[in-house]
């Protein structure tokens, strides 16, 4: 049947797999550890010293007989031990690295996903420097996923544009398209990644940059006193946005509170002005500094069964600095304060995850050089005094 | 040479192995425990947005 001539589709890339070996392996240095790094996968191995060249004969032929006289060599082990640690790591290899991932797109079928193109879209223009971008948003859902953490940058009339936006909602599907072009779909479950390419789009028009040209957006608190930045990492509810916004009352510049981009060429982290967002049980510290948080809208998701509000932030302009320290923070009631270093090769592994990390072998090499040089702490607090005065002082000097 | 003297040269210091001997002993321990000593880690595969309101909520 054919559309009726309202309805409109989108195009979307399908990727079609097929298998291949033809990533490439890069080698880091991790402290005493080593670091894999599977291109076209963009996975990180973390190995013991050593390791590497036996990963590397695997993962290119796992029957080179050149890897038994290595782990005979290496382990100091007999024929039979060497060929059980051969199968054990092609095992694991197989399952963690290869299995459904040894795969890369071989070719891209366009497929057509239906979208309405309604009339009753919710339009808003965001001023941000100075860019204007013009987002029409076809459901209250798609609304609600991205206006609230940008109301504070809403202008209420433009004649003119420079990017337009659009959030598509149909049979359980979100889409984006970015001037007309698609840039993903998303289920409703996978609602938080619409949020993220929202705001990755975002970012790049207002940097006038490509998404290669970035080295990763960080699930992060970043906070600078103007010249550095302290990258603040933790779970969901660790504590990092109400940390963000007691330092911003203190005196500190919040770079994002959330999703803080690191930029590629001088390994730069990069001010993302959306709101903080704070938490039902941060409400109360929150107003003692910024009390308009008392009258803000609140915000609720059952299925995380978490309840915020938005803290607009108003310092929009762009502003890179270098990071200094990467702290891993935890909010616990009546734990005082600890601050101490932390090793790092958990810290890494803590954050890859958490992170992303642009796919690009040059972004890969930067990233793995760019966290080699930063110290890692983990802080765990209730007091809050101590808490500003310690991050003052890391700023300061480095020292604690 | 007292025996208590041949006793204390037989006891080599920890600081005073060397560190091939190291590498070895850990070599063998890592032979039956290779991949135990191996962890993947992947990023994620798109920018993502912490929690989100839903509408009606």
């Amino acid at each position: 049947m054919l559309p009726e001539k309202s309805d409109r589709f989108i195009t979307m890339k399908i990727h079609q797999y097929k298998s291949s070996r033809s990533e490439k392996i890069y080698t880091f240095s991790l402290g005493e550890k080593q670091v894999l790094w599977f291109s076209g996968i963009n996975k990180y191995l973390v190995a013991q010293p050593g390791m590497d060249e036996l990963i590397k004969l695997i993962w290119e032929n796992p029957e080179n007989n050149a890897i038994v006289e290595l782990c005979k060599e290496k382990f100091e082990v007999d024929e039979l031990q060497a060929n059980k640690i051969k199968d054990d790591l092609i095992k694991y290899i197989e399952g963690n690295i290869k299995s459904d991932n040894l795969i890369q797109p071989a070719e891209e079928k366009e497929e057509r996903i239906q979208f309405a193109d309604k009339k009753n879209t919710t339009k808003k223009y965001y001023k941000i420097n100075d860019t204007i971008l013009f987002v029409e948003y076809e459901s209250e859902w798609a609304k609600e996923l991205n206006h609230p953490k940008f109301a504070h940058l809403e202008i209420r009339t433009a004649g003119l544009f420079h990017y337009h936006f659009k959030v598509f909602h149909s049979a359980g599907q979100f889409a984006l398209e970015v001037d007309g072009k698609s840039t993903g779909s998303w289920k409703e479950a996978d609602s938080h990644f619409l949020g993220g390419k929202f705001s990755m789009q975002i970012l790049q028009k207002i940097n006038d940059l490509e998404e290669k040209e970035w080295l990763g957006v960080f699930h992060a608190a970043g906070v600078t006193d103007g010249n550095n930045c302290i990258m603040f990492f933790g779970d969901s509810g660790s504590g990092k946005s109400t940390l963000s916004a007691i330092l911003m009352a203190n005196g500190l510049d919040v770079l994002s509170d959330d999703f803080l981009p690191v930029e590629s060429k001088n390994a730069l982290v990069c001010r993302f002005p959306a709101a903080i967002s704070i938490k039902k049980n941060a409400y109360e510290i929150i107003s003692k500094q910024f009390p308009e948080i008392i009258f803000s809208k609140e915000y609720h998701n059952p299925d995380l069964n978490k309840t915020f509000k938005y803290l607009p932030v108003f310092n929009s302009d762009k502003l890179k600095v270098p990071c200094k320290a990467l702290v891993f923070v935890q909010y616990r009631k009546n734990t005082g304060f600890q601050f101490n270093e932390m090793n790092r090769e958990e810290a890494f592994r803590k954050l890859v995850p958490d992170s992303w990390i642009s796919p690009e072998p040059e972004n890969a090499k930067r990233f793995v050089n760019w966290f080699n040089q930063l110290p890692c702490y983990r802080l765990t607090y209730s007091d809050n005094t101590k808490m500003v005065e310690t991050i003052k002082n890391l700023f300061n000097n480095g020292l604690f | 040479m007292s025996k208590k003297n041949n006793n204390e040269g037989k006891k080599i210091p920890t600081e005073e192995i060397s560190r091939r001997e190291a590498i070895r002993k850990a070599g063998k321990y890592a032979a039956f425990t290779a991949t135990s000593m191996l962890i993947v880690l992947s990023p994620k595969e798109s920018q993502a947005q912490s929690p989100t309101p839903r509408p009606g909520w």
